[in-house]
């Protein structure tokens, strides 16, 4: 079974799932730091024109600035992402979980060199499609990983049904699958609902149907402590 | 469309996820489906080069039309990915014997002319080679899938379009910049070629563009078709009936089991008894035993890494000054010694003369407030009785007490007078004197406007000593001054003698 997950395991034994940004999503956030850090430097064009050649020192040093610290500021202050990644649900770690350091940092945005080569991130584009994990040269030296930032999910808004109590104890898979399926109703036709529902004989109990479906989400009802 | 033979997971995702997915499953099939992609392209290509660039002369064409065939080729690699998503990969003969099918069902008209330059055809091509659906139901279903990732799939066009612009420029720039100078024929720049363009440097210009856009294309296509998974797999909940369907299984398999075992069971109890005692005992003994080894056993497991073992870790850290300094292990150059031993004594009187300012400074500080605290104290009053006592009045009971007032000797003035006729004057001059003693000397709190009896009281509290004398001089005073007696010289004779006994040693004294 193929998926683009890494496991990680806590030392308490406790199974973490990070899921890794690709290609298209870095693109687009890389792209939208860029037009930023554009902006920064052509609005300090005015100001510091005016200085003569110490603006133009100044401005060189801005730009040095902005071109190697900027994503490590972010990415040490900021939980982790620049403000493109921050858009696109982005966020960098280490590569076991945990928030990006200043050592790490440092070396995923100082071997963004390395990856530049030879034009326009070629290199790091080539890395990022052929490692597992999408990782470019920084990130495999840094041992840091880009991943989608967990969005607060509102918790799912189960139909109102009457309360169904199993006849029978649930095991854990039968109960995770009601769970999901009530979730999933409100999006789902209720010819599928049913469709769903007929692979369950040994749940719906012999109603058919509508019915059936509607069984199974009174199970669902019961199982979330709906008592009615 | 059998779910349970899917070989990717099946779990909600947001679009990128399934993008990536996408071109991880494609990398991950590799070997068939480049094989299937370059089996129709390269064909093609050779056709295409044979007819243009050689004949005509126009490699730019060649680019042009494989450019535009895209959706053609197209069509092979979704066959290939589709049926290695299910678990049946496909060989490339079967692919290619597929392919003329695949060409007819699939509108290829519409996908090569008006609807090539669509940007969501990733997710297009699914629809029309998987599904089959034309007209108005087609359009329909297109509309239905492309709703929540059309967006998705539009960045995913353009950022592929980049790519390949990318690679391509990257590959001609890597090799540029890898080419000596001096194997360079004199004369002949870069700007020179791209604006001459003789046709061997077109094809060394055109060829890597041809190869990363078709190295690249089957990702694309493969990105397209798991973002068309993701949304039906979200319309359709694909990922639940993947679950209802293990369950019933293993529901299935349970009963199956659950009969052999209760066959099982019955035959155990017709046949066999309880565990003898002997039995227990051995399984008793066993427990002691395990116990009485545990000590062993947890030291095996502890020696597992997963339960810690010892780390060598190394940092750097700023020394405290009041650690010992080891002198030999780091030497500076005398020069240097000496300019930070300057620095050193420099910083040294610096900070003692921080030191001493900070002392006089505290110092001021504790004086003003004392200076403070006197100032209020005078200005409300706290002091007041001792700094009344030091300061007599100047005129008491219609007498002049200052002592400036006074003659030095002031009985043998009495005396003076007395022999003189004005025993008044005397009688007076003795009491003044008195009175004024008895402020300034002893220290006897007169008020402002004591009467002579008022005095005499204050002397009696006070200085109770000298209080018969002053009552006798008093009296002496009050008949000669009120009542106009005539007192004999011989007592304030004795008086004036008597004024020296008492006042005059204290005076001495």
């Amino acid at each position: 079974m193929l998926d683009t997950l890494r496991h990680v395991t806590t030392p308490e034994l406790i199974e973490l799932q990070l899921r890794p940004a690709g290609l298209l999503p870095r693109s687009l956030a890389w792209t939208i730091d860029f037009l930023i850090r554009m902006a920064l430097l052509l609005c300090l064009i005015p100001l510091t024109s005016g200085l003569g050649r110490a603006g133009g020192g100044l401005w060189l040093l801005a730009y040095f600035l902005l071109d190697w610290f900027y994503p490590v500021f972010f990415e040490v202050w900021r939980q982790g992402a620049t403000p493109g990644k921050k858009a696109l649900g982005l966020m960098v770690v280490n590569d076991n979980g945990t928030p990006v350091g200043w050592g790490a940092s440092f070396s995923r945005n100082l071997l963004r060199v390395a990856d530049m080569l030879p034009m326009a991130y070629g290199c790091g584009l080539v890395t990022m499609l052929c490692h597992q994990e999408f990782r470019r040269l920084g990130d495999i030296v840094a041992g840091t990983l880009v991943v989608y930032r967990e969005k607060p999910v509102a918790l799912p808004a189960l139909e109102k049904t009457a309360a169904i109590a199993p006849t029978e104890p649930l095991d854990r898979a039968t109960q995770r699958a009601l769970l999901a399926f009530a979730e999933r109703a409100a999006s789902l036709t209720p010819a599928r609902q049913e469709e769903l529902a007929s692979l369950l004989p040994q749940l719906s109990q012999g109603s058919y149907g509508p019915q059936g479906a509607a069984r199974l989400l009174g199970l669902a009802s019961h199982l979330i402590g709906r008592r009615t | 469309m059998d779910l349970e033979r899917l070989s990717v997971t099946l779990r909600p995702r947001n679009h990128w996820e399934a993008i990536d997915l996408g071109v991880r499953f494609a990398l991950s099939r590799a070997r068939p489906l480049y094989a299937a992609w370059f089996a129709l392209t390269l064909p093609v290509l050779a056709v295409l080069t044979l007819i243009f660039a050689l004949w005509l002369g126009e490699i730019s064409w060649v680019l042009l039309i494989m450019w535009w065939l895209k959706p053609v080729f197209d069509r092979l690699a979704l066959h290939v990915v589709s049926h290695a998503v299910f678990g049946e990969i496909p060989s490339l003969r079967q692919s290619l014997r597929a392919l003329p099918g695949l060409l007819r069902n699939s509108r290829l008209l519409a996908a090569l002319t008006w609807e090539r330059f669509s940007l969501t055809r990733s997710i297009r091509l699914p629809v029309d080679q998987l599904e089959g659906l034309r007209g108005k139901a087609g359009r329909q279903r297109k509309s239905l899938l492309g709703r929540r990732i059309g967006s998705a799939a539009t960045w995913h066009t353009l950022a592929w379009l980049h790519l390949e612009t990318i690679l391509w420029t990257g590959l001609l720039g890597l090799v540029w910049l890898l080419i000596p100078e001096d194997l360079m024929p004199a004369g002949v720049t870069l700007w020179k070629l791209l604006t001459a363009q003789p046709l061997w440097f077109s094809c060394l210009l055109y060829l890597p563009l041809l190869a990363c856009s078709l190295l690249l294309e089957p990702l694309y296509v493969a990105g397209g078709f798991m973002l068309y998974l993701k949304r039906r797999t979200d319309l359709e909940a694909w990922d639940v009936e993947l679950q209802f369907r293990r369950l019933a299984q293993s529901h299935t398999a349970r009963s199956g089991l659950a009969s052999v075992c209760i066959a099982i069971l019955l035959g155990l109890l017709l046949g066999v008894a309880t565990p003898s005692p002997a039995e227990a005992a051995d399984s008793a003994s066993l427990r002691e035993t395990q116990i009485s080894q545990s000590g062993e056993t947890i030291k095996q497991v502890m020696q597992d890494p997963a339960f810690g073992k010892e780390e060598t870790e190394r940092r750097l850290h700023w020394r405290s000054s009041d650690e010992p300094k080891n002198k030999d292990a780091f030497k500076l150059p005398d020069g240097l010694r000496g300019l930070f031993q300057g620095l050193e004594s420099f910083f040294e009187w610096i900070g003692k003369a921080m030191a001493m300012l900070g002392r006089i400074g505290s110092w001021l500080l504790i004086l003003a407030a004392l200076g403070l605290l006197l100032y209020l104290a005078s200005r409300f009053g706290w002091l007041r009785n001792s700094g009344d006592a030091k300061a007599p009045p100047a005129e008491l009971a219609g007498f002049d007490i200052r002592p400036q007032s006074l003659p030095d000797d002031l009985a043998s003035a009495a005396h003076a007078l007395l022999a003189a006729g004005d025993a008044r004057g005397a009688l007076s001059l003795l009491f003044r004197g008195s009175l004024s003693r008895l402020a300034h000397r002893e220290q006897v709190a007169f008020a402002r406007g004591d009467t002579e009896g008022d005095c005499l009281d204050r002397t009696r509290q006070q200085a109770s000593a000298r209080a018969p004398y002053l009552a006798r001089l008093l009296g002496c005073w009050q008949r000669l001054a009120y009542a106009h007696q005539v007192i004999p010289p011989a007592e304030i004779e004795a008086l004036c003698q008597d004024w020296r006994k008492h006042f005059e040693e204290v005076s001495r004294g």
